[in-house]
């Protein structure tokens, strides 16, 4: 449960600590924006060198990448065998009865597997060197134009530091229920699927429950403190705009210019 | 059954983030006996504990349960079977409550180690009963209980596996005080039966009242393992290196042997204590002529009672 990389924050120092968390939210949308146009080898070679770049920024060990991969695995793995079987197109590399491979499901399959990978080591690389509470502030930040059209921007903003500060607590408590009702003999490994679905049964109950208690002893805390509205709340960590934050724009304006240009050279 | 821990090393997290916890651990847990685990939050207690049903295996060394052996290696599936054999109870174990009653929640636990559901519900009525749970509330939900209630429920879960060893991660936190003596109680009851017990608890009179032996834990490694008589006998210093708190009567005793009084044994209960007291004091005193020398006279002879 603790293997769990992704919106998992892992503390460290480099150009990637210091940005600006809009600075590091606006660059990741561009980047996987781009990425769902990216149409030949070169685009995507050229997408990958990008993010070895901010990997390599962030000095963390690429154990910790591969982690944030691992969870997802069966994920792409199910979408690459979608591919392989029903793009269809010719030429048919290998046939077995109905099932058929073709080369362009093959080379799509290898397309959607870097996709999909490089979608998720680039958000990977966003949680990991953002706190959450800064993510929510600076989601919050960007979206104060949709004030205009009366969307509560600052309560959405407070819902998702909420929930995002409920995440490491659910999971420890899910580690805690799944330990005791372990020592009760659950066994989520063993059985028909069937089975398997029924015994978490056993894990769920508690965990809703345990959840729903949190947040009203959370809303109550809240109120005996006096809280009335999340408009107009100061903040302990002002965002700044600064040196490094010009950088990382120039980097993806530089990124996104090459993209283009390859895109069309083919 | 006997648990053995050998050489044991445990650290959380795997690859270059590893958080060590516990380092070169050696115990022995006695069969029929109630072996109490004291230290500071965060000495690695319930990660200790957490060895002795394999819910975490060790990094490095054995722990051998019964006839058991685990070590880093052994496979999850050889696992299971342990849990029938060493119970565990956490802290505050009502939130693992998950059944719509509480007779099919107490049932879980036999049913998972293949009772029959005839089998299950007479484990479980046993169970309820041996933690005086009222008959009358078994096919309520456990949700609508109060707090007393649902700890009795969750304890009843884990006795109705019936396992040889028990564990307990301070079983009494947040019971009013009829519901810790009971506690209490029970935790004698299963002893007599000859049930191994490992106890985990703040409370030093708990432990002084209960415990046949004590271990200390202090950042991850054993401080102490002896008789519960031995440790308490240790000077007050001493627990305060290890931020622990003496019992009140033992505390008690120690001031008033700086006063010169001289107790021939530790004061396990404040009857024993008022007792030995008595004992200290002379007739003279206690027709209430006052005796200057009274404080300073290291008396030794007077009628000790037990």
């Amino acid at each position: 449960m603790n293997n769990l990389v992704i919106g998992q924050f892992v503390p460290g120092s480099g150009i990637l600590y210091r940005m600006d968390p809009r600075t590091k939210i606006l660059m990741t949308i561009v980047y996987v924006f781009l990425l769902v146009f990216a149409n030949s080898w070169v685009t995507y070679l050229w997408s990958a060198i990008f993010l070895v770049a901010a990997l390599l920024l962030t000095k963390q060990g690429l154990g910790l990448y591969w982690r944030g991969i691992k969870p997802i695995l069966w994920l792409i793995l199910f979408t690459v065998v979608l591919q392989l079987l029903f793009s269809g197109g010719t030429p048919v590399l290998f046939q077995w009865g109905a099932i058929k491979v073709t080369e362009p499901g093959l080379i799509n399959a290898i397309y959607v597997i870097v996709r999909f990978v490089l979608i998720v080591l680039m958000s990977t690389i966003l949680t990991i060197t953002t706190p959450p509470t800064a993510i929510a502030s600076a989601i919050e930040s960007l979206l104060k134009p949709l004030k205009a059209i009366k969307v509560p921007v600052a309560e959405l903003a407070l819902m998702l530091s909420i929930a995002l500060r409920f995440v490491p607590l659910l999971m420890g408590e899910t580690d805690k229920i799944m330990k005791a009702q372990k020592s009760r003999g659950m066994s989520l490994s063993t059985g028909s699927l069937m089975k398997r679905a029924k015994a978490v049964i056993p894990l769920l109950v508690p965990l809703f429950v345990g959840a729903l208690q949190r947040a009203l002893d959370l809303a109550n805390a809240m109120e005996v403190r006096g809280f009335e509205s999340a408009e107009g709340r100061t903040r302990y960590r002002e965002l700044s705009y600064g040196r490094d934050d010009t950088l990382a724009f120039v980097a993806i304006a530089v990124f996104a210019i090459g993209f283009l240009a390859l895109s069309f050279i083919k | 059954m006997v648990i053995n821990i050998e050489g044991l090393d445990f650290a959380y997290g795997a690859g270059k983030q590893t958080v060590p916890v516990l380092k070169n651990i050696n115990l022995t847990f006695p069969e029929g006996q109630i072996t109490a685990i004291i230290g500071q939050t965060g000495s690695g207690k319930s990660t200790l504990v957490q060895q002795l049903n394999a819910l975490l295996k060790p990094t490095a060394g054995e722990v051998h349960i019964g006839d058991h052996t685990v070590t880093n290696k052994t496979k999850e599936k050889a696992l299971t079977p342990i849990r029938a054999e060493v119970g565990m109870v956490f802290q505050f174990p009502e939130s693992q409550l998950f059944a719509p009653t509480v007779i099919e929640d107490v049932m879980y636990g036999p049913k998972n180690f293949g009772a029959t559901d005839e089998e299950a519900k007479q484990a479980a009525e046993k169970a309820l009963a041996k933690v005086g749970f009222d008959t009358s509330l078994y096919d309520q939900s456990p949700f609508n209980l109060s707090g007393g209630q649902m700890r009795r429920v969750a304890l009843a879960g884990v006795l109705a596996m019936n396992p040889q060893t028990m564990v307990f991660d301070e079983p009494a936190a947040g019971l009013d005080p009829q519901g810790q003596a009971e506690l209490l109680d029970l935790l004698r009851t299963l002893r007599d039966e000859g049930k191994t017990i490992v106890l985990i608890s703040h409370q030093m009179e708990q432990v002084l009242a209960l415990a046949n032996q004590v271990v200390v834990m202090k950042d991850g490694q054993v401080a102490a393992h002896e008789p519960v008589e031995e440790l308490f006998a240790r000077p007050q210093s001493w627990f305060a290196d290890q931020h622990l708190d003496l019992p009140e009567t033992i505390a008690f005793q120690k001031e008033m042997e700086k006063q010169g009084f001289v107790f021939d044994h530790l004061a396990k209960t404040v009857d024993d204590l008022a007792k030995q007291l008595a004992g200290q004091l002379d007739s003279a005193k206690l027709t209430g002529q006052r005796s200057d020398q009274a404080g300073s006279q290291a008396q030794t002879g007077g009628p000790h009672h037990e």
